[in-house]
């Protein structure tokens, strides 16, 4: 029998550094994402700030890194882990992997929402007189925010995932847990729960991402 | 009146990556060498078929797209080498309107029309009565809260030219204005722009292939084929008397002209007498040419065409049947080919037997009703 009253605190801690993992990921991903996306968007040839050079290079970077597997771009990176985080075991060494990694897919994900924009509200804009700054953020980003929510909803869901394979480099968390408890001591009552609690996670920030983009695609 | 917009000599080409085997890149001149003037105050209407370079050219008067050759003076400035800072005050005072509306999708009405203010740094509390005042003159005010989705395609164009209008602009540029819009709401939209002529003094630029949009609005028009200007003037004479093949083909779109020889055929299988098109026009109005007629005792009778208004002007082409002595119909005939073009109508091989199928059945006399 499983005894749920020495896991269960165990299992609340994991919990804690999931949430922890995901909320700090999402937020430094997420702007680093959109810094990234928007630029590679805007130095397209032929858009607003059209740079050959600049676009050229964040592209095959781009390209370099995403198709690394997760659980090895952890492991590649562990030299620059140690370097600006002090360590590469942890909560909070798996950040930096995990932060990296989001940022340069939610880059593409923010480039390609907006690239199917409509170029027209972007002309009338600069007919207008405005800035090219100022419609990348007034324009540009707004017009597409729809789609915009839902590719974020991906990502969290996608860094929900890989939060699980941080647990490996000692990263703690539900993966961890899973792992450890269920996984490793043949406990398939641990990892159905754990799956559940991921499924139910998942599930609300799918809801929530839904129904926002619905509010304002509704408009 | 003086030219509130010039250009010249402009030319623009676009790079077209060249294969990679020649490794050559080529260039298309979408405008080629153009010299024009746009006169304060007018409507001028830009004409030509797709890819004859209208579009790039109306963009190269608020420097959305800059000259490869060539000047573009705007109230006497040159904006042809302008950085896009000082590029963007004259943008504010030049508006542009676009077929597919382009309009905010994710702001309201007003949120729309606020945008070019906001954009200009008007004071807040100066936009809301400003913004106000603009849909009241495009008669949209009652949509104030609502999104683009929401409204029909001649009230998406109407709050795009209160959003063009928001900043007082001297010019205002329609690309193809009216193009997805449907006649009832294009003839709307072009009164709208009409009137903003008249009580703002605004010039309008119309960038257009309808040549009713033409007949409807424009003081003067500019003919553009691949990319050069083929023929510019007063809307009446280009009308009147359209110079290069294009020109004729576009204005045959929007007036009456002389029948195709098969209709000629139909007609005169149903029309004994002599067939003959008469060029109606200020010099040859339609009472001087039933005066004429009747002066030398010929009896006629219209048979096709029509005449249409343009500038306040008559002109069209009407075929008439003539009855009457040769003689007779001759010396009128020469009269009128003094002040307007005459031209005989005779049908071409087998009218009768190839062109009576073509006609609607003779209505049989049904006995008893």
């Amino acid at each position: 029998m499983t005894d749920w009253t020495t896991l269960l605190p165990v299992l609340g801690e994991s919990f804690q550094q999931t949430i922890y993992m995901v909320v700090i990921t999402v937020l430094l991903s997420g702007l680093a994402g959109l810094a990234l996306g928007v630029t590679l968007y805007a130095t397209r040839p032929g858009n607003l700030f059209a740079n050959k050079a600049v676009f050229s290079f964040l592209n095959f970077l781009v390209n370099i890194i995403r198709p690394i597997p997760f659980i090895i771009f952890i492991t590649a990176i562990a030299p620059l882990t140690l370097i600006v985080m002090g360590t590469t075991i942890g909560t909070t060494a798996a950040i930096l992997p995990m932060a990296l990694m989001a940022g340069v897919v939610i880059g593409r994900v923010v480039e390609q929402n907006l690239v199917a924009s409509d170029p027209g509200v972007v002309e009338a804009a600069r007919a207008m007189g405005d800035s090219r700054l100022h419609i990348l953020w007034s324009v540009v980003i707004p017009e597409s925010l729809a789609p915009l929510i839902l590719g974020y909803t991906f990502m969290i869901i996608a860094i929900v995932d890989m939060s699980a394979m941080a647990g490996y480099i000692g990263g703690g968390g539900l993966g961890n847990f899973a792992i450890m408890y269920g996984y490793q001591q043949f406990n398939w009552e641990v990892t159905l729960v754990t799956v559940l609690i991921i499924i139910v996670m998942v599930q609300a920030a799918q809801l929530l991402g839904n129904f926002l983009a619905q509010r304002i695609l509704r408009r | 009146m003086s030219a509130i917009v010039s250009l010249r000599g402009v030319s623009k080409l676009f790079p077209v990556q060249g294969s990679k085997r020649t490794q050559r890149t080529e260039a298309v001149r979408a405008v080629d060498d153009v010299t024009l003037d746009i006169e304060e105050g007018t409507v001028v209407g830009i004409v030509g078929y797709s890819g004859a370079g209208k579009s790039t050219l109306v963009r190269l008067l608020n420097g959305l797209e800059r000259p490869t050759e060539g000047q573009v003076f705007v109230k006497g400035q040159d904006i042809s080498s302008l950085p896009e800072g000082e590029l963007r005050k004259v943008r504010a005072g030049i508006g542009m309107i676009f077929q597919q509306f382009n309009l905010l999708k994710s702001r309201t009405v007003s949120g729309n029309v606020a945008y070019p203010l906001k954009v200009a740094g008007w004071p807040k509390d100066k936009i809301k009565p400003r913004v106000d005042e603009l849909l009241e003159f495009v008669g949209i005010a009652d949509k104030a809260g609502s999104y683009p989705r929401r409204l029909s395609g001649g009230q998406q164009q109407r709050v795009g030219i209160a959003r063009a209008l928001a900043n007082a602009p001297d010019i205002l540029l329609a690309d193809e204005a009216t193009s997805a819009l449907d006649p009832e709401t294009t003839r709307d939209v072009l009164r709208l722009l009409r009137r903003i002529n008249k009580e703002l003094g605004t010039t309008v630029v119309v960038i257009t292939h309808e040549m009713h949009v033409v007949r409807e609005i424009c003081d003067t028009v500019v003919m553009m084929e691949s990319g050069r200007v083929v023929e510019a003037g007063p809307t009446y004479s280009v009308f009147a008397d359209p110079q290069s093949d294009s020109t004729q083909r576009f204005v045959s779109t929007a007036v009456h002209g002389t029948p195709e020889p098969d209709t000629v055929s139909r007609l005169s299988a149903a029309h004994p007498g002599l067939l003959v098109s008469i060029g109606i026009s200020e010099t040859a109005p339609t009472p001087l040419v039933a005066a004429t007629f009747e002066r030398h005792g010929v009896g006629s009778s219209v048979v096709f065409g029509g005449v249409t208004e343009i500038q306040n002007k008559i002109l069209g082409t009407l075929t008439y049947e003539l009855t009457g002595s040769a003689a007779a119909i001759d010396a009128a005939l020469a009269d009128l080919g003094d002040v307007t073009a005459v031209e005989r109508q005779i049908p071409t091989a087998a009218p009768a037997e190839s062109a009576l199928p073509h006609l609607p059945a003779p209505v049989p006399a049904n006995a008893g009703e």
